[in-house]
């Protein structure tokens, strides 16, 4: 993807039906979808499901790594790995979430590659993954993208990606994949007005989410200010674990064995660094018995030790944190009581 | 709450953003709902024991056995031999089959279920205080009330979503007043925190509304519009009298007269004020005395019968408010409808095609008191759906000497320890695996989906129910679906008239119908005893005196013990001790002891301890700790190894029969 220059299409939305039959042939296309009163990202069969009225809560980091997975069986002594993969075409992925899955990308692929280490299970999953993302016209409650830099609109990490002008959507290729998907449409190049009504959505978006700090550097100034606003959101947690489950770029995972007789399975599952029990010692101690401890090393993970291990935040400004927070502690607040001196 | 499937197992949970409620907010035990389901520890097939051993066994053979053995003891010893327990984890529907299979098939009243073990009093207390027997309010309401009094809850442990609302609430503006024996995490957020000794609480009650009259806060137009006058003027001049001023409460609760001034004050002079409570209130002998006291100081205050105000019991289990509503009770018919009254036995007669006179007409036992008619022989066979008395019941040591008497059934989804004591144990499915509806604390009734087929040969409580009717000569109990029995209950239940099966599953109400709801037409209640108009016409002040504790500390048992649960765990920890996530946050019992306490007694924090109280001991690690005053020690009662309840006395609240798990005596020392 990253030596793909790209170019940008313009395409009658009355198009979007043969968009995604296009899309179809690269294989299961999932796409947000009304399922009861909320949106889903849910396997679609036509255009009509795809629903872009709303940013879902709903994260499509389960695709790649799913909430429980069973990664391999142990039977006559045997070990079978249980690698899955299927052709996936993830449609209508938010900047975010664009930028969520690149952190995926080095966690569990590109970064350990170098020491001859990939994670199958996630990586196979990434490799036949095909990524339309949909800039947002306009954000949600909770949302902070524009401070961490990754939206509202995508610039990389996708196939392809849409912007909504009314009438017409702005289709943007990053890679052979969407090039070659997009070609198979004939869409005329799009003119540069289209390219400033782009822009003027960004805008739009960006004074609606109305962020008030950057977050650029935020990993030189935490250092001073992460215990204070560590232990003071800390009060308020009642460990449920959300704000990592649902973190598009948290990766942290537990296993265990199941025995089911005739064999045994090995499950590996979301784990959350904001429980005790995942700091468990020997001796039943725990090494961040406190939650401002744990909530600390959340904060340091996502807004220092990634940068520098990876050279990326692992915050993206998604907002989920914050909406799926039972005490109602905002992720947003937090950043921003770091870039302030707490 | 949506389940992720694939190739038939539930892989994962989505938080639902659209609930008016969760608003997308889970607790962990709701982010890993999902990691016990498949457990290899699940029962598949039935089993019998045969020579002290389970063998397994066909759904005939089973069901022929139980039907067989439960018809001979009716013949033998009458209807009154057989006991129920039915489950506050099933649906509506399941409880309704089951109270219609004791009451119909079988005729007798022994139906109950573990809401005698945590809101008995508060059905029994609030019924005669207001003529219903449930939260008054809607959760959402708490994020608009100017002051909120949580007491006996620990809410953002064992509520964590209703926890986070009133912290939330906080954070808007609203006063909090925190009445606990320990520094629970509210506590640490609250304008005041009063600490009362276990099992006082009808004296800080009482001296809450002496403050409040003394100081002319009450509400006094709507004691003279909506009260029984009488009973008003006779609760006052109790708690008018000298012994329950502030510094005489004072000497029997501990709180300091000034802090316990200021904190009623507060709370009265912030209306609309909501009182939440849950187990700390009503898991007393004094239970419906607790719960009658919180309604009088909210009658006083005028803080019935409207909007973010109210006296809001917070229920345990997915269902028990259901199960309650359904007549999982031995006292009430489905809907709060007494089964005493010659009536109303006639319509349900009918209804059920059986001979009215054939029917019990008398109020039947309760579940401690059909343990201990077990186990004196009273009681031969009893049928126990989803509940595990071998963890949950007080004093245990006895509860299992009765357990081992009668012919006994148990129907679950694992073999609990209650299970282990049986004749015969039926494969039950899970909450994932069946289709009806659940009440929620709110009293709003919704729809639960099927996302995977029964595991193994499991199947759904209601068909066991009404197989082990039919076999019994008993048609009754058999049904298409669910959808059939609600409607039923729709028939026969005022309250849930007009919650029909189709207004539910429509996508006008995705997330339910709070009863009462009488009509097709109507929308449901939100808050009960609008404008202060009681279900019973006035509201009723009751006389409650402070009485101590059948058990307090004395020289040789010198702490007061109390229980409660953990946000890792539910209940007995059948289900969440097998998530692998919840019970590596906590894996076992422990003590929570005050630092000075602990250091008097050479105990360090994680040592081993051993307690010990009249009826039992068990060993556990301490857990030193400022969260409770010296004097008083708490222990969480999921571990069947540690079980808190060989400690706990099972003497009863004469009213409700609620038994008194807050408070006893123990001893502690260095194992």
């Amino acid at each position: 993807m990253t030596h793909f220059q790209g170019h940008t299409y313009a395409m009658k939305k009355e198009m979007f039906p043969d968009f995604v039959e296009a899309l179809k042939k690269e294989g299961m296309v999932v796409a947000p979808k009304s399922v009861g009163s909320d949106l889903l990202y849910m396997p679609i069969d036509n255009a009509s499901e795809v629903d872009f009225s709303r940013i879902p809560l709903d994260d499509p980091k389960m695709y790649v790594f799913p909430m429980t997975e069973k990664i391999f069986t142990l039977k006559d002594e045997k070990v079978v790995p249980l690698l899955k993969s299927m052709k996936l075409v993830l449609l209508g992925m938010r900047p975010c979430d664009v930028a969520a899955f690149q952190c995926l990308n080095r966690f569990f692929g590109d970064y350990v590659e170098e020491n001859g280490i990939r994670d199958p299970y996630v990586m196979d999953k990434m490799d036949d993954l095909t990524i339309v993302a949909f800039n947002c016209p306009h954000p949600k409650e909770h949302c902070f993208c524009s401070a961490m830099g990754t939206g509202p609109v995508a610039t990389s990490g996708f196939d392809l990606s849409l912007t909504d002008l009314g009438d017409n959507y702005l289709v943007e290729t990053r890679s052979e994949r969407g090039e070659k998907i997009i070609q198979k449409l004939f869409l005329p190049t799009a003119s540069s007005e289209e390219m400033v009504e782009r822009e003027e959505i960004r805008k739009r978006c960006e004074t609606e989410m109305n962020v008030d700090f950057n977050a650029e550097g935020i990993e030189k100034k935490i250092e001073k200010t992460v215990n204070a606003v560590a232990e003071k959101y800390a009060e308020k947690c009642i460990v449920c674990g959300g704000c990592n489950f649902y973190c598009p770029t948290c990766s942290c995972y537990n296993m265990s064995d199941v025995d089911r007789g005739t064999a045994v399975e090995r499950i590996r599952f979301w784990d959350s660094c904001m429980l005790r029990g995942f700091t468990w010692l020997a001796g039943g101690t725990f090494e961040r018995d406190a939650i401002g401890a744990r909530m600390k090393q959340r904060l340091m993970h996502k807004l220092s030790y990634t940068v520098v291990h990876y050279g990326t935040l692992s915050c993206t400004g998604c907002g989920r944190c914050s909406q799926v927070c039972p005490s109602y502690i905002f992720m947003e607040d937090m950043v921003r009581d770091i870039l302030r001196g707490g | 709450m949506y389940l992720i499937v694939e190739g038939g197992e539930v892989i994962g949970v989505v938080p639902c953003e659209s609930h008016p409620v969760s608003e997308g907010k889970l607790c962990i035990k709701g982010w890993k709902a999902h990691e016990f389901i498949h457990s290899p520890d699940r029962l598949t097939k039935p089993l019998i024991k045969r020579g002290g051993r389970f063998v397994e066994a066909s759904w005939d053979e089973a069901l022929d056995l139980v039907a067989e053995r439960f018809t001979d003891i009716v013949d033998r010893h009458g209807p009154r031999a057989l006991g129920f327990f039915s489950s506050a984890r099933c649906t509506n529907e399941e409880n309704y089959v089951m109270q219609k299979l004791a009451r119909a098939a079988f005729k007798s009243n022994n139906i109950d279920h573990c809401a005698r073990l945590c809101h008995a009093s508060t059905v029994a207390g609030l019924m005669a205080a207001f003529g219903s027997g449930a939260m008054t309010n809607s959760i959402n309401e708490l994020l608009d009330a100017k002051s909120i009094l949580v007491t006996g809850s620990n809410t953002t442990e064992q509520h964590p979503i209703i926890g986070g609302k009133i912290l939330h609430a906080r954070k808007r503006g609203a006063k909090l007043i925190v009445i606990d024996p320990r520094e629970i995490q509210l506590a640490k957020h609250a304008d005041v925190h009063l600490r009362p000794l276990p099992g006082t609480d009808v004296a800080w009650l009482n001296s809450f509304i002496h403050v409040i009259l003394e100081e002319g806060l009450e509400d006094e137009k709507f004691i003279q519009d909506h009260l029984e006058s009488e009973s008003f003027q006779e609760m006052k001049k109790i708690v008018m009298s000298p012994r329950y001023s502030p510094e005489n409460t004072e000497k029997v609760t501990s709180i300091p007269a000034h802090d316990l001034r200021r904190a009623a004050i507060l709370f009265a002079s912030n209306r609309p004020g909501s009182v939440v409570y849950s187990m700390g209130i009503t898991q007393h002998v004094q239970g419906t005395d607790n719960v009658k006291s919180v309604a009088n100081l909210q009658m006083i205050i005028g803080n019935v019968g409207f909007y973010a105000t109210g006296v809001n019991p917070l229920r345990g289990q997915n269902n028990v408010q259901g199960a309650c509503d359904m007549g999982a009770l031995p006292s009430w018919f489905p809907g709060y409808q007494p089964v005493t009254d010659s009536s109303i036995q006639r319509k349900m007669a009918k209804a059920w095609g059986v001979r009215a006179e054939e029917m019990d007409s008398m109020v039947g036992l309760t579940i401690v008191e059909m343990v201990k008619a077990a186990g004196s022989g009273d009681i031969k066979g009893l049928y126990i759906i989803g509940e595990n008395p071998m963890v949950s019941d007080p004093n245990l040591n006895s509860t299992e000497e009765s357990l081992k008497e009668p012919f006994l059934v148990v129907q679950d989804i694992f073999m609990t320890p209650t299970a282990e004591l049986a004749d015969v144990v039926l494969p039950a499915a899970s909450f994932a695996e069946k289709e009806g509806t659940y009440t929620s604390t709110q009293r709003t009734v919704s729809r639960v989906r099927r996302a995977i087929e029964p595991l193994g040969d499991s199947k759904p409580d209601d068909w066991i129910i009404g197989q082990i009717a039919e076999r019994a000569w008993y048609e009754g109990c058999s049904y298409s679906s669910p959808a059939e029995i609600l409607d039923e209950i729709n028939r026969l239940v005022p309250i849930y008239a007009g919650i029909t099966w189709k207004r539910i599953d429509s996508a006008e109400f995705p997330f339910g119908i709070s009863w009462p709801c009488p009509t097709e037409e109507h929308p449901g209640t939100d808050y009960l005893h609008g404008g202060g108009n009681f279900s019973r016409g006035k509201g009723k002040c009751h006389v409650c005196e402070y009485v101590k504790p059948p058990e307090e500390p004395d020289t040789e048992y010198p702490f007061r013990l109390t229980t409660g649960r953990i946000a890792f765990h539910y209940h007995t920890g059948t289900m969440t001790r097998r998530s692998p996530t919840l019970d590596r946050e906590v894996r076992s019992a422990y003590i929570e002891i005050n630092p000075a306490d602990a250091s008097e007694l050479g105990i360090r924090h994680n040592g081993v301890v051993k307690v010990r109280s009249r009826r039992g001991e068990i060993t556990v690690r301490a857990e030193v700790s400022e969260t409770v005053p010296r004097g008083v020690v708490f222990i969480p009662w999921h571990f069947k190894e540690a079980a808190a309840n060989k400690l706990t006395n099972d003497t009863l609240d004469p009213d409700s029969k609620i038994p008194g798990f807050k408070v006893c005596a123990v001893k502690i020392e260095r194992a």
